[in-house]
């Protein structure tokens, strides 16, 4: 019941920001020079379909009934077509959506892998080794650019040693995806107990979620450490300790409350990467999401850009919306 | 040694060093034992270094509080150079703490039941089923109403007197040997501030334990502790049977808080003291002389020889 | 100054830091003496040549001299950096202090601020990197749409940083008194809420600047900022993206190492400003002296 009335609380946030980020995009659409019927459709399109996309989009109406016209499409799933792929841009969308988010969720799965046990170490060990590094990870990690530490992996580990798949998209070129469920290959292949293509999947995996994992371990390491810094030196965990708890149950105490701010800095992360991830996407050819917006950006192809603009401001809002779900779970106190 | 003696402190000394060397001495040169089955008060104002003395004898001194000096032994082994695996068997089992504000320290992600239960768990080693009887057990002991729906309550669903509540609990549940009760009361309204003393002295009668009481209200210490320590700036200056001290005071620290907290005029004008004669001297930094003096048999008093 | 060096006498690493970017600055001003080679004349003769003494970095594919173009990348990166974040930092710094003194002060007052903060709420839910490729498209191509982008996407920090700054300021006394005694609100912002709350801005603008060479540098790359053969550290990876595959790491390897190092001297200098800002902190850091 608790549970319910905090959902619909925070839906109350969420749907006028969803209505507000419709908004925006439309209006980063008014403001692009030039026409954009022309923009829409590409260089080559005929007088008859410019024609027609203009009355269909109400061109020639008031703005405001433009954007009414606008919310009834994107509100009914059509993002208009991409005159490079000649595909609607939700079809689109759907395939390589898929692709990005397996890199960025698995990415940062190993950055909070190798994030939270040094970020851990660190605190506990104030005059360590690995105090010190981690400080210095945490500033390192946040200045090196992430497509340029993939490119300096692609030279070391498959032009030089030769150990990594190439660096040319989610597959080897004779190798069939798997059977479509949810999108993702790491997922797909191995629901359907491909263990060969599950196996090219991770090798594809590999570099590039090395690339953003490293990276994006920096704010992780740095968040649990000081959080795990303010914990420890708390009352309730000095508490513990003179009951005489065990060391590990005082570190499984105090991570337990640190968890909502490293959750907080995931979600951060995470949101940030749906559009970050796309250099290395580039780098990678990895063909997600971002990469298509990329291209459409640069070839004046405007309905890819706005679809994923739109379609990654509600993937962000899912996001914050699982992570306050996370909380609700973590902390009691905002059980009523 | 004394096999009667449960707790004894020998010149314990903590500093808080700070920058530039310009750090406090909170406690200095404290020696005093409490014997088995007895109650220590240990009276002093805020600041006084109460708290410090606490941590010190838990070796859970706040950043950047140390043990610069002294020996704390209990039942004949030293404290301050225990291992640190000693130290945890001790802690929460032989000895435990009840502490002020218990709102924030009780962990606020984890049902009272299971905090207790980690408790027991860590010191003895019960069955799951059994942790649970002990749990339930403790909490009816310390008069919680309701304490099987309790038992899954969460910290900040309980009220201050009933964390108290809890606190005291988790300091009774392992039937240590030694308690020390640090200002247990002072964040709580008076009436259950009231409850929550007798519940203790309840306790403490039952288990028949040894018991540090530190207080800042001198009232409280006199219903129902056997000696008397009155503290100041970090020292000891007066230390008496209950009844000692209340009926010779000689530290004009001591009779100064006396006739401060006496509800009468008669007693004030017993207590009373010249002010004047004693405050110059006293409560000028560094003129608190240096030692002890026995002048009745245990009834010490901080004084030029 | 001798906090600075104090401070810096134990961290070397930090000390290095500051360095850095001093010799940066240097290097960018004498770019015209040091540098051997024209930063954007190909020399088909030279193309690819791995670093040696006559390039110092090596050539790219058109001939040019990496190390040339890396030290005239300076000039381009950082000014875009620095005015990106001035530009953001002045504007943020503004809007943040209304919003603050703004809140719950009547009606229309306090309507505009939360109207700014939802605002905010919906700009920050966009991803940040292609929101700022959107916007280089929608301006079109050139040197002050990256600005434009990098001002737009650091913008909300400033404005929240400051909000929060000016809603603790406003209610201290003197600035009630002022308050009360009818100074203009324009006025009394100026003069007591925006000078008493620069500490968590300044540590911040450090940090940002870097980040914002970052930003700069991997438009470039994506193709929607700065284009060849301008001499950019980002533009310059893009370049020799095609030849590391096949070995010769150069082209891309020390722009980028020059970025990295840029970047993480903003970092540390960031992070010695934070320390340095709050006055516990300073005293605890240089405790020793
Ligand atoms: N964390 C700390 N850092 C520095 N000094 C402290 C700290 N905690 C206590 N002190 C100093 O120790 C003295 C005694 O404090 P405390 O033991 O808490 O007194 P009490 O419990 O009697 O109020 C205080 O005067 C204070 O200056
Ligand atoms: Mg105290």
């Amino acid at each position: 019941m608790a549970l319910l009335r905090y959902i619909g609380r925070r839906l109350l946030f969420v749907l006028p920001q969803l209505f507000g980020i419709v908004a925006v995009s439309f209006f980063l659409l008014k403001m692009i020079p030039g026409d954009p019927a022309l923009l829409m459709l590409g260089p080559l399109a005929s007088q008859e379909a410019i024609d027609e996309i203009r009355s269909v989009m109400g061109l020639d109406k008031s703005l405001i009934e433009q954007f009414i016209i606008y919310l009834e499409r994107v509100l009914s799933g059509d993002l208009g077509t991409s005159w490079q792929t000649t595909k609607p841009v939700m079809e689109d969308l759907l395939k390589r959506f898929p692709a990005t988010m397996e890199l960025v969720t698995l990415s940062l799965l190993f950055a909070l892998i190798i994030g939270i046990p040094i970020g851990i170490l660190a605190s506990l060990l104030k005059k360590s080794i690995i105090n010190k590094f981690s400080t210095y990870y945490g500033l390192l990690a946040g200045s090196l650019p992430d497509f340029w530490l993939g490119l300096i992996f692609i030279f070391v580990f498959y032009t030089i040693l030769g150990w990594a798949a190439a660096p040319m998209g989610r597959l080897d070129l004779g190798i069939l995806p798997p059977t479509v469920v949810s999108g993702s290959y790491f997922i797909d292949s191995l629901i359907a107990g491909d263990w060969e293509t599950f196996g090219n999947v991770v090798a594809h995996l590999t570099l590039p979620v090395l690339t953003l994992g490293l990276i994006n371990a920096g704010p992780i390491i740095k968040m649990t450490q000081s959080t795990m810094d303010r914990l420890l030196e708390s009352d309730h965990i000095r508490y513990a300790r003179s009951c005489g708890l065990g060391e590990f149950q005082i570190v499984r105490r105090a991570f337990r409350n640190s968890l909502p701010s490293v959750l907080t800095i995931v979600s951060v992360l995470y949101s940030f990467l749906i559009g970050g991830a796309v250099l290395v996407e580039i780098v990678f050819s990895w063909g997600g999401a971002g990469q298509y917006a990329l291209s459409g950006v640069l070839n004046a192809d405007i309905n890819p850009v706005m679809g994923f603009v739109v379609w990654s401001a509600i993937l962000c809002l899912v996001l914050y919306l699982i992570v306050d779900l996370l909380y609700f779970a973590i902390d009691p106190r905002l059980r009523d | 040694m004394n096999t009667e003696i449960s707790l004894s402190l020998n010149n314990l000394t903590v500093d808080y060093p700070g920058y530039k060397g310009s750090g406090t001495t909170a406690v200095k040169d404290v020696s005093f034992s409490i014997s088995k089955g007895k109650v220590l008060g240990l009276v002093g104002e805020s600041g006084a270094g109460k708290t410090s003395i606490a941590r010190a004898i838990t070796r859970q001194l706040v950043e950047p509080g140390e043990i610069t000096g002294g020996e704390i032994f209990f039942e004949d082994k030293d404290i301050v150079t225990m291992s640190q695996k000693d130290l945890k068997s001790y802690l929460g089992s032989q000895i435990s703490l009840i502490v002020p504000n218990p709102k924030s320290e009780l962990d606020p992600l984890l049902t009272i039941g299971r905090q207790l239960g980690d408790v027991v768990r860590t010191h003895l080693k019960l069955s799951k089923s059994e942790t649970k009887q002990a749990v339930l057990d403790v909490l009816e002991a310390v008069q919680i109403p309701d304490h099987n729906s309790r038992f899954s309550a969460y910290p900040h669903e309980l009220s201050g007197g009933m964390a108290q509540r809890v606190i005291i609990a988790m300091s009774l549940i392992c039937n240590p040997k030694f308690v020390i009760s640090d200002d247990a009361t002072s964040g709580l309204d008076v009436t259950v501030q009231r409850e929550i003393m007798k519940l203790m002295q309840k306790i403490i009668k039952e288990k028949n334990l040894s018991v540090l009481f530190i207080t800042r209200d001198i009232g409280l210490a006199a219903h129902f502790c056997d000696h008397l320590g009155l503290l100041f700036r970090g020292q000891i200056v007066e230390l008496a049977p209950i009844n000692e001290f209340f009926k010779n005071p000689i530290h004009p620290y001591s009779l100064a808080l006396l006739s401060a907290f006496s509800h009468s005029a008669k007693w004030r004008k017993v207590y009373s003291t010249d002010p004047e004669k004693w405050s110059k001297e006293f409560f000028k930094d560094g003129n608190v002389p240096n030692s002890l003096i026995e002048v009745d048999e245990g009834h010490l008093v901080r004084m030029e020889k | 100054m001798k906090v600075l060096y104090l401070y810096c006498k134990d961290r070397p690493l930090i000390g290095f830091g500051y360095f850095f970017v001093f010799f940066l600055v240097i290097l960018a001003i004498f770019a015209d003496l040091i540098c051997p080679w024209p930063p954007q004349t190909a020399n088909p003769d030279d193309y690819l040549q791995a670093p040696s003494w006559r390039h110092l970095f090596g050539t790219d594919e058109t001939g040019m001299d990496i190390f040339s173009r890396c030290i005239y990348s300076i000039r381009l990166d950082l000014s875009i950096a620095f005015l990106g974040t001035a530009v953001s930092a002045i504007v943020g710094t503004a809007i943040g202090a209304l919003v603050g003194y703004y809140e719950a002060r009547g009606r229309l007052k306090t309507v505009f601020s939360s109207f700014t903060m939802r605002a905010l709420d919906v700009i920050q839910s966009f991803p940040v990197f292609v929101f700022a490729i959107a916007l280089v498209a929608i301006f079109g191509q050139g040197l002050y749409s990256i600005i434009a982008a990098i001002a737009f996407v650091n913008m909300p920090i400033y404005v929240r940083l400051m909000r929060t700054q000016a809603l603790s300021i406003r209610q201290m006394r003197y600035v009630e008194a002022a308050y009360l005694s009818g100074l203009s609100d324009v006025r009394l912002i100026i003069k007591h809420i925006v000078p008493n709350s620069m500490g968590p801005i300044l540590s911040h603008l450090s940090v940002n600047v870097g980040w914002s060479v970052l930003l700069a540098a991997a438009l470039s790359f994506a193709g929607a900022g700065v284009e060849a053969p301008t001499p950019e550290w980002g533009s310059m990876i893009a370049v020799g993206f095609k030849n590391i595959v096949t070995g010769q790491w150069w082209p891309s390897t020390f722009p980028g190492i020059v970025l990295g190092l840029t970047v993480f001297s903003f970092a540390l200098i960031g992070a010695s400003v934070e320390v340095l800002a709050d006055p516990v902190r300073r005293r605890a850091a240089i405790a020793k002296y």
